[in-house]
C-alpha cells in the first residue's frame, strides 16, 4: 500500500476557462499546481453529461456497461417510463468500493448516483440527493448528525433543491441572477467544510468530492466567462455578476489549496473533470423536427407550448407529461430527455405496443440517422446535426438496451429540446454555456512526474490511475488505463502495475443503514460483504 | 403466498416514517393522502418509490403508477392505493419478498 490520495473533481470544469484564470492570478494555486504536475485533457463518454460521465470516473466502466445514461432510466426493459437514476443503477462496483476491499479507507462526497450509498469503510455523503433526504443517505447512518454541527450548516443550501437546479440550464430572472452566483460560493462552502472536517477527524486513504458550482456556474453565466467575448458589452448587473463568478474561482483555488495541504506532502492528489464545456447559442427542437417529418404525432391538438418556446424541457413536468403529450399509436421515435442527447425508437412489442415492426428495426433507424445528418439550417444551409451515433456506438456493453436508439451531437454543441414548438430553431439572444467532451485532468504529488503534459487520456481511467497510485490491484475488467508516464520513473520502476482479480457486482439494491448502526454493526456488515478481513 | 394489507401498511408507514421528518404527526391509515396531509411535493412520491424498492428489494412499475395517476388527474393518491398497488406486485412473490425487505 502506498500514500494517500484525494480526488477533488470540478464538475464541468475545463482549460477554456481554467487557463485564463490561472494566467490572471484569479487560481494562483491551481496555476503552481500545474507547473509542478501533470496535465492531460480527459475525454468524457457518450454524450458528455454528468452521470454517466462521473459514474464512469468512478468505476472505469462505460455507460453500456454500468448502466446509466442520463439522469432517467427506464423503469423496467418492457415500459417506456422513466424513473430518476439512482446508485441502484449503477451495476459495476465504485472504485469507493474497491479500496474498501483492499483494507484501505474512502471517503466521497457530492458524487452522483452514490444514493442510496452502499456500504464502504469509510464515509458517503452522496451528492444529487434532495436536502430532506440527506440524513437517510449519509452514511454511515450516524454521519449526518456530526455534520450538522459543523459552522455555517444549513441542508437547504448544502443539498438538492429541484427548483434552484433547472434554473442553470432553463434560465433564471435577471434580478436572481446574483444571488444564484452567491448562491454556489455558500454551498461550495459547506461542502468544503465537511471535507476538511472529515479529513482531519477521519482521514481516508482515498478522499473524494466534487464541487459542482463550476458547472452550474458556467452553464448560465458563459458569456460573462468565456474570455473570447469582448467585455466591453456588459452591463453593470453583469460585472457584478461576473465579479461574483470570479470570487467563486477565487474561493475554489482557495479550497483546493487548503485541502491539498490537509492532505499532507506524501498524498497524490488529482483534479478531474467529468466533461468539458463551450458556448451554445441555438435550440434544436427534436421532437418537432421528428414530428414534422412524421416520425412523432402529438397527443390532441399538437398545438405548440408557447410558453415553453426557448427551453430544453428539463424541469420534471415536461419528462413526466411525455406520456400524455405524445399519441403513442402514430409515434415510431421521439426523445424523452434533452440531457440524454437521444432519440427512442418505438419497435412493436417492445416498451409498448405500438411502433414499427421489429425486423424493420436497423433499416429504419439507419433512415432516421440519415435524415437528421441531412437537415439543414434553411437559413445557412448548413447541417445542425453533426454526428448521430448508433446505441451499440456510442453505449457499447451489456446493457445496451437502456440506451436511446441514436444519440446526437449539435453543431453548437448544446442539448436538443424536447418540447414542443413552431419552429425548429431558436436562435438564443446570449449564449449559454454547454457540455463538451474535452475535461480537465491535474495531478500532483511524489509519485507524479513534475510538469509533464500528456495526450489525452479518458475519464475510464481515472479510476485504475487511482488504484495504481494506492498500490491496489487493479481489476481486470476495467475499461480503462493506467498511463504510465503521468507517474515518476522511479515510483513506476518500484511500484509495478498488478492486475487483479475482476471487480464484484453489486447488490440489486443498496442495504441501507439503520438509525444507531454502531461502528460494531458497520464493521460486521462490510466483513459480510468482503470488503474487510 | 398472499401478503395481507395489513402487514403492507404497516410496512408503507415504516418507509414513510423513515425517509425523513415529516411535519405531520397525526395516525396514517388506508385514508390518509400523501399531498394533503402528509405534505408531500411530487418529488417526495419519487423517493417513495425507490425507498419501497429499497425495502421489499424488487422494482415495482412505480413510474407507470404514477403516470396512471396523471393520466386520470387525480389530485392526491391515499395511502390505501399505495397499499393496494404493492398488494398486487406482491402477491405471488411468496414470503421472501417481504424478508428480503426487512430491516
Amino acid at each position: 500500500m502506498s500514500g494517500r490520495c484525494l480526488l477533488i473533481g470540478l464538475d464541468g470544469g475545463t482549460f477554456s476557462i481554467l487557463d485564463p484564470l490561472m494566467e490572471e492570478g484569479i487560481m494562483p494555486f491551481l496555476r503552481r499546481f500545474v507547473e509542478a504536475g501533470t496535465r492531460a485533457e480527459l475525454r468524457s463518454v457518450i454524450p458528455p453529461l454528468t452521470p454517466p460521465a462521473w459514474a464512469s470516473i468512478m468505476t472505469g466502466r462505460s455507460p453500456g456497461n454500468h448502466g446509466v445514461v442520463d439522469f432517467f432510466t427506464y423503469e423496467s426493459p418492457d415500459t417506456r417510463y422513466v424513473r430518476f437514476t439512482n446508485s441502484s443503477h449503477v451495476k459495476c462496483e465504485t472504485v469507493w468500493s474497491m479500496v474498501s476491499r483492499h483494507g484501505l479507507t474512502a471517503t466521497t462526497l457530492n458524487f452522483p448516483v452514490m444514493a442510496p450509498p452502499r456500504p464502504i469503510a469509510g464515509c458517503v455523503v452522496p451528492g444529487w440527493v434532495l436536502w430532506r433526504y440527506l440524513r437517510r443517505y449519509c452514511y454511515p447512518a450516524t454521519l449526518y448528525d456530526r455534520l450538522k454541527s459543523l459552522p455555517g450548516f444549513i441542508v437547504k443550501e448544502l443539498a438538492m433543491n429541484l427548483d434552484l437546479e433547472q434554473k442553470d440550464v432553463e434560465g433564471c430572472a435577471q434580478e436572481e441572477q446574483e444571488e444564484w452566483a452567491s448562491f454556489h460560493l455558500r454551498r461550495e462552502r459547506q461542502w468544503f467544510e465537511i471535507l476538511t472536517y472529515l479529513m482531519r477527524t477521519e482521514p481516508s486513504h482515498l478522499t473524494a468530492i466534487v464541487f459542482d458550482g463550476v458547472d452550474k456556474l458556467q452553464h448560465l453565466f458563459w458569456r460573462l466567462l468565456d474570455p473570447a467575448r469582448p467585455a466591453g458589452r456588459r452591463s453593470p448587473r453583469e460585472e457584478r455578476i461576473r465579479r461574483l463568478c470570479l470570487d467563486y474561482f477565487r474561493q475554489l483555488d482557495g479550497f483546493i489549496a487548503e485541502a491539498v495541504a490537509l492532505a499532507g506532502e506524501d498524498a497524490n492528489v488529482f483534479l478531474v473533470s467529468d466533461h468539458g464545456f463551450g458556448p451554445s447559442d441555438e435550440i434544436f427542437y427534436v421532437n418537432t423536427w421528428l414530428h414534422q417529418n412524421g416520425y412523432l404525432k402529438w397527443a390532441g391538438n399538437g398545438a405548440p407550448n408557447q410558453g415553453a418556446s426557448g427551453t430544453l424541457g428539463l424541469n420534471l413536468g415536461t419528462i413526466g407529461s411525455m406520456d400524455r403529450l405524445i399519441d403513442w399509436s402514430g409515434t415510431t421515435a421521439y426523445a424523452r430527455t434533452p440531457s440524454s442527447y437521444g432519440i427512442h425508437i418505438c419497435v412493436a412489442g417492445q416498451r409498448g405496443e405500438e411502433g414499427i415492426p421489429p425486423a424493420e428495426y436497423l433499416p429504419f433507424r439507419q433512415k432516421l440517422a440519415d435524415a437528421l445528418r441531412a437537415f439543414k439550417d434553411p437559413e445557412t444551409g448548413k447541417p445542425v446535426v453533426t454526428h448521430v451515433w448508433t446505441r451499440e456506438e456510442a453505449f457499447p456493453g451489456k446493457l445496451t438496451d437502456i440506451a436511446p436508439d441514436l444519440t446526437l451531437e449539435l453543431r453548437d454543441g448544446g442539448a436538443p429540446s424536447t418540447v414542443q414548438s413552431d419552429a425548429l430553431l431558436f436562435r438564443r439572444a446570449e449564449p449559454i454555456g454547454s457540455h463538451r467532451p474535452e475535461g480537465i485532468f491535474l495531478a500532483r504529488g511524489p509519485a507524479v512526474a513534475n510538469g509533464a503534459r500528456l495526450p489525452q487520456i479518458s475519464v475510464l481511467d481515472v479510476t485504475p490511475i487511482l488504484l495504481y497510485a494506492l498500490g491496489v490491484p487493479v481489476p481486470e475488467d476495467l475499461e480503462g488505463r493506467v498511463p504510465l508516464d503521468l507517474f515518476e520513473p522511479a515510483f513506476v520502476r518500484t511500484r509495478p502495475l498488478i492486475t487483479g482479480e475482476q471487480t464484484r457486482p453489486p447488490e440489486a439494491f443498496p442495504s441501507l443503514p439503520s438509525d444507531g448502526e454502531g461502528d460494531q454493526a458497520v464493521m460486521a456488515r462490510l466483513r459480510a460483504l468482503g470488503y474487510v478481513d | 403466498m398472499t401478503v395481507s394489507d395489513e402487514a403492507i401498511l404497516t410496512d408503507l408507514i415504516g418507509i414513510i416514517k423513515g425517509l425523513t421528518d415529516w411535519e405531520y404527526s397525526g395516525p396514517i391509515t388506508r385514508e390518509t393522502r400523501l399531498f394533503a396531509d402528509l405534505g408531500f411535493e411530487s418529488i417526495d412520491a419519487v423517493a417513495l418509490g425507490e425507498a419501497m424498492e429499497a425495502h421489499y428489494r424488487r422494482r415495482f412499475p412505480y413510474a407507470e403508477f404514477l403516470a396512471g395517476l396523471g393520466a386520470r388527474n387525480a389530485r392526491d393518491l391515499q395511502i390505501g392505493e399505495l397499499v393496494d398497488f404493492l398488494r398486487r406486485h406482491l402477491d405471488g412473490l411468496g414470503p421472501q419478498a417481504r424478508l428480503e425487505g426487512a430491516t
